[in-house]
């Protein structure tokens, strides 16, 4: 009688079809499960109506969408690889301390029996599953970022329901050690341990097998369990609401797992069923999957004279010579599926780890000059050699077959002396260039005077120039803007003999400067705020200043290039990242390097659907001469086709203590954007790095959401979203550029698909 | 003849029994201070009725359990406090068959791997030897060499047994233990099991302890006879004087019913 093996059948499709979605899951997601889209504008009958996310299954969301508006069906298929892993790795744990202990037990060891028994006494008494939440429910598992989450869920729900299955082991083992031809064995001399692996294993080898399918299972109900009770991996556990006292979480994860979606959408049932239905479903095809093969693999291998048999046998003894004289083809191929099957669970662990999102910028070897400042030769042959880099990337000019795009910056100087000192009652000081004072505008300069506070003045109608003469003006920069600023500057030089112009800077605002707008007569200077206070402070107060500058060429370089994408329907939309390659010190060389291998990573992910477009912009240094501004008003790529603007400009160190950040300009409405801003907030959270937000000022009738004019060019100019990245120092620079950068390229990766 | 393989003084086995952790103990003596000779080349056979220790006498022997009391010697050693590390090199030397069931041999290994074990673990031969070896002994029980790749339920009962016995004689062993050996067998097979371990035994000058209640096998077999009654020998003599005078009233109650 052959009758065919139903379950066997039904297990192994379901089996196959989990495996193809694990292993290439953008076949099948329609979606990036990392995309997040609160609200969507429908189009009825000429009518635009506005929806708020979870949508309902519809054309666009195949199953519908959850609260956030991730496409369920998306988020479904790419968390099959982490759901299902776990399942299996947690089920391969239980087997490697059960079997062991089970074998020992067996043998007779009392210790080994007693811990099966107490284990299996303990966590029948108390359920498992509420040991699991009690331990995984800890702020400091909660806390874990995903590689140690996923461990320790490996090895919390291992240890919690490892003992039943050793029970079970070990009564199999005593009823086959009592089967006469074990006596036989020993009679022989043979070793217990040659026997466990020789004749103990062969026996239990098919219930073995079919108790591991059932356990993955098992481990798969049990996820979805602790999924209900929002115990899963990744829960970031967001502070919703914090009011009177009460903090109320939300359970959330960026991390497809099915367990993850029965949690956050549990309270949507009602409202949103398709939410909580479909992750289920999943669950349950798949639970149904592995229970169908493990019966069905019973029902194989309990018949007898099963060849199998001998070559497993072979295998656990490494014996492998013996493959290759007395087995039979058959016994051959079921060799090979044995392997396929150990290899098949070996690739299992590799899962975990399946994506390398690791920089390695200290690799990169090239002789950089040790500064770099626009206008100078040095900044020439800088852009030269990121133009050859980009060519060997495969990265394409965007206009005029050139990746370098000059502008003119005007004349200008590169200060090569500087000096500026207070004279007071004390003595004289020599202030600190770099931190105390920085030169806007200077010329070969070399005067000294008082100084005259022009902050309570009215300085759009100034009714007289004289009170200014032969003084160094002193300007509050906090309430004008940049505009504003620059017209008082050239009133004020052009209609009274002034000394110089020193601006008090704003808060954030960076004191650092070495090429200056050229000014043969008149200095303007930046100062901090401790500065200006001793100014106020002391009107009678003489201060010299002394430069000397070398002109520089009038032309600055971006270097810009496009990394075409390849999909046929969002191939031509881009995303655009923005870097700086001028620097003053070996840190900024060592950017440089970073800035380079970054694009170089980027190129490299395989799934670049979009375009990429890679800004170096000169001149970062002196915000007048910044690059950005000349992109800016001369975009060569349409700006409607650019998703979004990444700027990295402000990345400027190599070790540093704090990440500044800014989302401000990628507002909901611009939806790529704004999960590309959502995705890096949550993974610095995650990772613990100190956020600075940048902050937003209301100036001259618009808002400056960040220090400069140049964070701001691309969104107020051209409309593109804008996400700011940068690094600021600290007293405790703990971080370094290699994981910010493996973040970068990861958040990237990951929102377009 | 005359140098001693087997010597066996007050050896004594009793087994603890105890239900539960508040019952009393409970003592059951299986085998009471037994002492006898073998001498190398003799066999001996242990007859007496079903329970009176003479399986319990096969797995001391073969130190399968640990005896309670008394002295087992091997060729003059004494193997009784050997740990199971030390025994297992005097393993080669004395070797057992056991009675035919249907899982006296692994089911799930095929006739060769069950012949190689033995020469793997005793190192019997050199390793690029062994297909010969097992070829040979497959030959010496009288198997022909295609049944090599079968497994132990493809085969009859008697073939089984032959493969037991080839595996005990493939570790060279001296002295072998017959723990009923053909009791499960058709009488037709029985006799030839019989015959091969006669031949086996003039062959390769074996030693044998045969283990039966069966008279005719122990009549046909052995040189002297032990009785047992209740874990005790209550005689032992030679076969023709035992089987025409015994002198203990069991030995005689027992071999008058085996003569009517």
């Amino acid at each position: 009688m052959n009758r065919r093996n139903v379950p066997l059948i039904f297990g192994i499709v379901i089996l196959l079809l989990v495996l193809l979605v694990m292993l290439f899951p953008e076949m099948f997601a329609s979606h990036s499960p990392y995309t997040i889209q609160h609200i969507r504008f429908l189009h009825d009958e000429g009518r635009l109506s506005v929806e708020r996310a979870p949508f309902s299954p519809d054309d666009g969301f195949l199953l519908g969408s959850d609260h956030l508006g991730r496409d369920i069906y998306s988020y479904i298929i790419y968390g099959t690889r982490l759901t299902i892993s776990l399942g299996v790795l947690i089920a391969l744990g239980q087997f490697l301390i059960a079997v062991p202990m089970a074998l020992y037990a067996g043998f007779g060891s009392r210790i080994a029996k007693s811990v099966i028994q107490q284990f299996n006494v303990i966590f029948s008494a108390i359920p498992a599953l509420l040991i699991a939440i009690i331990i995984l429910k800890l702020d400091y598992f909660v806390g874990l970022e995903k590689q140690k989450s996923i461990m320790s869920f490996i090895l919390v729900l291992t240890a919690v329901s490892w003992a039943r299955l050793g029970n079970l082991v070990m009564e199999r083992v005593e009823t086959i050690l009592t089967q006469p031809f074990i006596k036989g064995e020993v009679a022989i001399g043979k070793k217990h341990f040659r026997i466990a692996i020789e004749n103990v294993i062969p026996h239990l080898a098919p219930e073995l097998i079919v108790l591991f399918f059932m356990e993955i299972a098992r481990n798969l109900s049990t996820l979805m369990q602790l999924g209900i009770f929002s115990v899963f991996i990744g829960n970031l556990g967001l502070i919703n609401d914090a009011t009177s006292g009460v903090q109320i979480n939300t359970d959330i994860s960026f991390e497809p797992e099915w367990a993850s979606m029965l949690s956050t959408s549990r309270t949507l049932i009602t409202i949103a069923p398709w939410t909580v239905i479909y992750p289920a479903l999943a669950f349950f095809i798949s639970v149904l999957g592995f229970n169908l093969f493990g019966e069905g693999l019973r029902t194989l291998m309990q018949k007898k004279e099963s060849r199998s048999v001998l070559a497993f046998r072979k295998i656990i003894t490494l014996d492998f010579k013996y493959f290759c004289v007395n087995v039979d083809k058959r016994s051959k191929f079921k060799i090979t599926l044995w392997i396929a099957l150990f290899a098949l669970i070996i690739g299992f662990f590799s899962f975990i780890n399946y994506k390398d999102y690791s920089i390695g910028y200290a690799s990169v070897r090239v002789d950089l000059p040790e500064t770099t400042v626009i206008g100078t030769e040095e900044a020439l042959f800088s852009a030269g050699f990121i133009a050859d880099y980009m060519t060997r990337l495969g990265i394409v000019p965007l206009r005029n077959d050139s990746l370098l795009m000059p502008f003119d910056i005007g004349q200008s100087f590169l200060i090569e002396e500087q000096m500026m000192t207070l004279s007071m009652e004390s003595g004289i000081h020599n202030l600190n260039q770099g931190t105390d004072y920085a030169f806007l505008t200077s010329g070969n300069i070399s005067e000294s005077g008082v100084v005259y506070d022009a902050t309570k003045d009215d300085l759009f109608n100034i009714s007289s120039f004289d009170r200014f003469a032969d003084k160094f003006i002193l300007i509050e920069q906090l309430y004008y803007s940049d505009s504003a600023i620059r017209h008082f500057i050239e009133t004020i030089t052009v209609n009274a003999g002034v000394k110089g112009i020193i601006l008090v800077a704003r808060a954030n605002q960076v004191i650092q400067n070495h090429i200056v707008d050229a000014d043969e007569d008149n200095a303007v200077i930046v100062v901090s705020q401790e500065v200006s206070q001793v100014l106020k402070e002391n009107p009678d107060l003489v201060i010299a200043v002394h430069t000397t500058v070398k002109p520089l060429t009038s032309n600055g370089y971006n270097v810009v290039g496009i990394h075409r994408g390849t999909d046929p329907h969002i191939g031509d939309e881009a995303i655009v990242v923005g870097m700086n390659y001028n620097y003053l010190n070996q840190e900024g060389g060592e950017v440089l390097k970073f800035n380079l291998k970054l694009m170089e990573r980027l190129c490299q992910m395989a799934d670049q659907k979009r375009a990429i477009i890679f800004l170096f912009l000169d001149g970062t240094i002196n915000e007048n001469q910044h690059g950005i501004h000349y992109i800016a008003q001369d975009f060569p790529y349409s700006p409607q086709k650019i998703q979004v603007y990444i700027d990295l400009t402000s990345i400027t160190h190599e070790r540093f203590g704090e990440i500044e950040f800014s989302t401000a300009q990628a507002p909901p409405t611009r939806q790529f954007a704004w999960s590309l801003g959502r995705l890096f907030d949550s993974k610095l959270n995650q990772k613990g790095y100190p956020i600075q937000l940048l902050e937003t000022n209301y100036i001259d009738g618009s808002y400056y959401f960040t220090k400069s004019e140049s964070d701001n060019a691309l969104f107020w100019n051209r409309g593109i979203p804008t996400v700011i990245l940068g690094t600021v120092k600290t007293d405790n620079n703990i971080w370094d550029l290699e994981t910010l950068g493996s973040i970068v390229l990861e958040v990237i990766n990951k929102n377009n698909y | 003849m005359s140098d001693i393989a087997l010597k066996v003084v007050d050896l004594s086995k009793h087994f603890v029994i105890r239900n539960n952790v508040f019952s009393k103990k409970k003592i059951i003596h299986a085998v009471r201070k037994i002492s006898f000779e073998v001498k190398s080349g003799e066999s001996l056979g242990l007859i007496g009725e079903s329970g009176s220790g003479k399986t319990t006498v096969a797995n001391l022997l073969l130190k399968l359990i640990e005896p309670s009391e008394g002295r087992i010697e091997l060729f003059g050693k004494d193997i009784t406090q050997l740990s199971e590390e030390s025994m297992r090199i005097y393993r080669g030397d004395i070797q057992i068959i056991f009675q035919y069931t249907h899982a006296v041999l692994d089911p799930k290994m095929t006739i060769s791997e069950l012949l190689r074990e033995p020469l793997e673990i005793h190192q019997v031969v050199a390793k690029y030897q062994i297909d010969n070896e097992v070829d040979r002994l497959l030959e010496l029980v009288g198997l022909s060499k295609s049944e090599k790749n079968k497994f132990p339920s493809q085969l009859s009962g008697g073939q089984n047994q032959r493969i037991l016995i080839a595996r005990a004689i493939a570790t060279r062993a001296r002295v072998i233990v017959c723990d009923e050996p053909v009791s499960a067998l058709d009488v037709s097979v029985q006799g030839q099991i019989l015959n091969l371990l006669l031949k086996l035994k003039e062959e390769l000058n074996l030693t044998y302890v045969f283990i039966t209640h069966d008279l005719n096998v122990v009549k046909h077999m052995c040189n002297r006879i032990a009785v047992m009654y209740q874990g005790e020998i209550v005689e032992i003599e030679n076969t023709e004087k035992m089987l025409s005078d015994p002198q203990n009233p069991y030995a005689q109650k027992l071999i008058k019913s085996f003569l009517t």
